[in-house]
């Protein structure tokens, strides 16, 4: 071993990108993706409590020429729907709203979703720049506490 | 001809740890580089004693300077 290396993530990327490291997270989640998630929970009945939190993402940055004016994702699970958008500092952000929820519920449900975009985005970009520079992936593998370990050889000639 | 493994660990909240293993010196620090443009900013860097070996090029430059003083001598 000769070098241990401990990296902090960043999310500097086109909307397409995010897009797919979304879906990617949304599928490992079991979440749907879709709008009408979002009416579902806009629509309660008189006797349901709608709660909402905001989440950033403070190591973001969506790109702006990746932008056409319609960047927006909505997930929903159960009674839970997260609307995942660039705010006007060009960062990533959810809002999460829950029916009959405590704040502290929809603050940890945002917070696992934020963590999963963020690893599968950063999963997407690691295999992708490795396959580019012509870098083998050997192995893969998923721990038991959701760690996804990657084994790459590479051969100088 | 050289073989470099490395392993990545891309944790549950997207935080990167990278082993590099059988790179030395500048080989090390161009990975590291690298993993620095693709995943963010370095939180942590252990470098180990095999980065401070020199390198197969390295030790024969020095090798041949070596000779071409002596041959000035």
């Amino acid at each position: 071993m000769s070098a241990i290396l401990i990296l902090a993530p960043a999310i500097i990327a086109g909307w397409p990108a995010i897009t797919a490291a979304v879906a990617g997270a949304a599928a490992a989640l079991g979440m749907n993706m879709a709008k009408e998630a979002r009416e579902a929970v806009k629509t309660p009945a008189k006797t349901d409590k709608i709660t909402s939190v905001e989440l950033d993402m403070a190591e973001s940055e969506v790109l702006e020429s990746s932008l056409t004016g319609n960047e927006e994702i909505v997930l929903s699970k159960a009674d839970m729907s997260v609307r995942i958008h660039r705010d006007e500092y060009g960062q990533l952000r959810f809002h999460v709203d829950g029916k009959n929820r405590s704040k502290t519920e929809l603050e940890e449900f945002g917070r696992q979703i934020v963590e999963k975009v963020t690893q599968t985005y950063i999963y997407n970009r690691v295999v992708t720049e490795l396959k580019q520079r012509g870098i083998e992936v050997q192995q893969e593998e998923v721990t038991e506490d959701n760690t996804v370990h990657i084994y790459v050889r590479n051969i100088l000639e | 001809m050289e073989e470099h493994h490395i392993e990545i660990e891309i944790r549950p909240d997207g935080e990167v740890k990278v082993h590099i293993h059988g790179a030395k010196g500048r080989q090390c620090v161009k990975y590291a580089e690298l993993f620095k443009q693709i995943v963010g900013s370095v939180k942590q860097q252990e470098m180990t004693h095999e980065f401070y070996e020199p390198e197969p090029r390295v030790a024969l430059d020095l090798e041949s300077r070596q000779q071409v003083h002596e041959e000035e001598r």
